[in-house]
């Protein structure tokens, strides 16, 4: 617990030092592509990580904050401090509801209708033309003269900084305890009093909350939102941030975040060459790293700690 | 209410519902039986019209031997995704297999454009074009001709699973695989069959219907929501199950096209979806027994 | 003034079931099941596999909900109430399989087993006031002590599936002792242990009533170790209830030694 605090103060530290170092505005431009990324993956990883359930429709988050903060700038004319805010509540509030329905189903079933959700929201957004103004989206946010990508680097660190905050204190906290209770034997945490739907709910809301922010950020940031935002392919570089790094963890998220973003940085020039080898690569972090990057460090150290390795404890599912 | 446009709307939400059962056939096995969520079901849905598009007009084949060897090479296929990829995480939970078919996905989509590019591939049809006129009613002659092979392809299914030997080691299987493999099953082979079963109705579909529309890469994302609903509106795993759920959904779409809004259609089915989750999460055409 | 407020409670029970039923499908595996437990008592149900104990335990604690009946708990009808709100009253159970989080150490185990001493507004999770702090820290030490008192200290941050049968047998009971209930009911806390650990677990359940706990409720197959914790003993057989007494009294009774012998024999 102090480690890992110690490693996400460290990882802020450092990432706050990045602009005086570099003033290259392209990879400054990367650096707030990664912070922007470990928002939603630390956020995706409360309702995957810790409640267990595999969300694939935490685009709903993303979108629904996104396009708060685009017509709450381009139609009320309001500051990026009030919009980026709302759109997280608002996105929170899309939360309660969504989980409200969605949490009641396991398994599957769970995996399916929150994709759902994300569904109808883009189907939505890209035909309510009158509020969203449809396929060609929202463009013209106001950015308030900002130029600078170091200045939009310091919004999006001081946003990670209240993600990981949040994220650290409810992980550690007497509910988020509980939370994994739920994950790792639903019958026991209710035995112990646990509510797994009460529980499920609050880092569901939070999850979609702090994806709202990162949405409210982007709006800005880009300048431009259309139903883009809600499709599958950004809940599969979230998920596989999350699962690279190692669900389940507060760092592993983060770590996945910045090395996708790197990779697919890195394999831009070739679009359809980068996605074949990124399936591979997704299939190869399943079948060869399914606990992330953090497990494999821990299983690192484990093997490490002198004592003979014991039987590799089976992944159980309780029925 | 105009009755000429009302059951124009009709045999078209028939039409497209049939065609949505048979794109859902193979997923209802994979998904519905083996519970793997498979998200490259609309992979192997586009590779069936690619390798369609391919053996009728390089190979110069007609479209029943050229639907022939599809089957074969995608049998093949499948059999091979499931020992070499599936098997590695069965019994582990929904989530590996979501993650694997997701990359498998990726992959496939990106390879095939690398290989053959975006543009629409027009799979030689079984027969010529043209409407056929019922009084009012038009469709044309490959609609029907598709139906009437989608039809075959299930019925032929529906034997496979209930009347040979590999289907009774199926309904073992998935039954209690630990009792099934006790009895002298293989239950890896039967995995592995069924699989492969699911992942060339998924192909046999797309040639089917690429000589309708066309064959594309991209095509396969829509293709598996689309199925997902299917098999969850028809209650998981039975082929009664899934031809009522495509029925469904393409006469609920056709209508709503019709009289509600064209713009919104691909919003009914994951309407659906949820309000079935909620009010009968078995599913619509399933009683499934559950245990508190 | 010199009321004994505490004795006009010690007239109704801890817990009361009436006549519950359990109707699965059209097989009764529970029927018209009455009995009670009043504060201070150590009961066993035994009865032969199959009898409906854990049927009974469910039903008593909200994972099923009988098709007739009701249960009582304190006074209150709890008959339909979900489970953990039916823990957050004081009951807590024990399950006969999977019964700890098993990629928790021994200390998480327990710590999480604290959850409803600790329960806190969304709020109160990100800024947490002293009342949160101190409450953190008295679950801490709290399960600590729990940790010691079942004899695990030297396994406290060994993951718990690296414990071996007899540890997780004591982990479960300090889960459940973590959550501080009235009733506490184990469900086969003893299988898989042989019979020096079990003598060992025995010494340990007896002394929990009066000190940890008001009433201890367990399911148990090994006869030897139910008779000596249990100040009553109530028989299932079929469903129905066939005796109930004194554990001396259970010993030398016809009935239950066929229902036992007749299934052994079979």
């Amino acid at each position: 617990m102090t480690l890992e605090r110690n490693v996400l103060l460290a990882f802020l530290a450092a990432a706050a030092l990045l602009p005086a170092l570099v003033t290259d505005q392209y990879l400054l431009h990367l650096g707030v592509m990664a912070l922007f990324y470990a928002i939603l993956a630390t956020s995706l990883n409360l309702v995957v990580g810790y409640v267990g359930e595999f969300s694939l429709g935490h685009t709903a988050f993303l979108g629904a904050g996104a396009y708060t903060a685009a017509l709450l700038s381009t139609q009320l004319g309001l500051p990026m401090w009030a919009t980026i805010p709302l759109a997280g509540l608002i996105s929170a509030l899309f939360g309660f509801g969504i989980g409200a329905i969605t949490l009641r189903l396991q398994g599957p079933y769970f995996v399916i209708v929150t994709l759902s959700f994300a569904e109808v929201l883009r189907i939505v957004a890209n035909n309510w033309i009158a509020v969203t103004n449809g396929p060609m989206g929202l463009a013209g946010i106001d950015q308030f003269g900002i130029t600078n990508k170091g200045t939009f680097f310091y919004i999006v660190l001081g946003l990670t900084a209240v993600a990981l905050y949040l994220a650290f204190r409810f992980v550690h906290s007497n509910t988020g305890r509980a939370a994994v209770a739920v994950r790792e034997n639903r019958y026991v945490a209710q035995s112990i009093g646990v509510d797994p739907f009460g529980t499920a709910m609050q880092a569901f809301v939070l999850g979609a909350f702090l994806a709202g922010l990162a949405g409210g950020f982007y709006a800005h940031y880009i300048s431009f939102v259309g139903p883009e935002v809600f499709r599958f392919p950004f809940m599969v570089t979230m998920i596989i941030m999350v699962l690279l790094g190692g669900k389940g963890t507060l760092i592993g998220p983060i770590a996945g975040a910045v090395i996708v973003t790197l990779l697919e940085e890195y394999l831009r020039e070739m679009q359809e060459l980068r996605l074949t080898l990124f399936g591979l690569i997704v299939m190869a972090v399943v079948l060869f790293l399914p606990n992330g990057l953090m497990g494999f460090i821990a299983q690192r150290r484990e093997q490490q700690g002198a004592k003979p390795a014991p039987r590799a404890a089976t992944k159980e599912r309780t029925v | 209410m105009d009755l000429d446009l009302f059951l124009q709307f009709l045999t078209n939400g028939v039409v497209m519902g049939v065609f949505y059962a048979l794109s859902a056939l193979g997923l209802t096995l994979i998904f519905g039986l083996m519970r793997v969520v498979n998200f490259a079901h609309g992979e192997f849905y586009m590779l069936g019209g690619v390798t369609g598009w391919f053996v009728t007009s390089y190979l110069g084949l007609d479209f029943f031997s050229g639907l022939a060897l599809v089957a074969v090479a995608m049998a093949a296929f499948g059999w091979l995704v499931d020992r070499f990829l599936i098997e590695r995480v069965r019994g582990q939970g929904e989530e590996p297999g979501i993650l694997l078919t997701i990359g498998l996905s990726i992959f496939l989509v990106n390879a095939t454009l690398l290989v053959v590019g975006p543009a629409p591939m027009k799979v030689a049809g079984a027969v010529a074009e043209g409407p056929l006129f019922f009084g009012p009613i038009a469709v044309t002659k490959l609609r029907l001709i598709a139906v009437g092979v989608g039809i075959a392809l299930i019925a032929g299914a529906h034997l496979i699973i209930r009347k040979t030997r590999l289907g009774a080691a199926m309904r073992a299987t998935f039954q209690d695989p630990m009792a099934a493999s006790l009895a002298g099953i293989r239950t890896g082979n039967v995995y592995a069959a069924t699989f492969a079963l699911g992942c060339t109705l998924a192909a046999l579909s797309g040639m089917l219907l690429g000589s309708i529309y066309s064959a594309q890469a991209s095509v396969g994302g829509l293709i598996s929501l689309k199925s997902f609903v299917v098999v969850i509106l028809g209650g998981m795993g039975s082929f009664a199950g899934a031809i009522a759920g495509g029925l469904l959904l393409g006469i609920a779409e056709a209508f709503w096209g019709g009289y509600v809004a064209t713009g919104m259609v691909d919003v009914v089915g994951f309407v659906l979806v949820i309000l079935i989750l909620l009010f009968r999460p078995q599913g619509l055409f399933s009683i499934r027994a559950e245990r508190a | 003034m010199s009321a004994p407020t505490g004795q006009s409670n010690g007239k109704s029970p801890l817990l009361r079931a009436d006549t519950l039923c359990m109707n699965f499908g059209g097989i009764m595996a529970v029927k018209d099941f009455s009995f009670h437990i009043d504060a201070g008592e150590t009961v066993g149900l035994i009865g032969p596999n199959g009898a409906g104990k854990t049927t009974c335990f469910n039903m008593l604690t909200g994972f099923y909900s009988p098709s007739n009946g009701r249960v009582l708990f304190k006074g209150e009808d709890i008959t339909n109430r979900k489970p953990h709100a039916i823990a957050r009253l004081g009951l807590v159970r024990s399950f006969q399989k999977t019964n700890v989080m098993k990629r928790l150490t021994v200390f998480e185990n327990v710590l999480t087993g604290h959850y409803m001493a600790g329960r806190q507004s969304l709020l109160s999770t990100f800024f947490p006031g002293e009342k949160v702090r101190r409450a953190e820290r008295e679950a801490r030490e709290s399960a600590a002590e729990i940790v010691e008192t079942m004899g695990l200290s030297h396994r406290m941050n060994a993951p718990a599936s690296l414990l071996s049968c007899g540890e997780l047998r004591l982990l479960e009971v300090a889960v459940a002792l973590a959550a501080k209930p009235s009733l506490l009911m184990l469900d086969e806390p003893a299988a898989g242990l042989n019979s020096h650990e079990a003598t060992t677990f025995g010494a340990v359940l007896k002394t929990l009533v009066g000190r940890s706990i008001d009433a201890l409720l367990i399911v148990e197959h090994n006869m030897e170790l139910v008779m000596s914790v249990s100040d009553r003993i109530v028989v299932l057989n079929f469903g129905r209830k066939l005796a109930e007494g004194k554990p001396t009294d259970i010993l030398e009774n016809r009935e239950v030694a066929e229902a036992y012998l007749g299934k052994a024999a079979a």
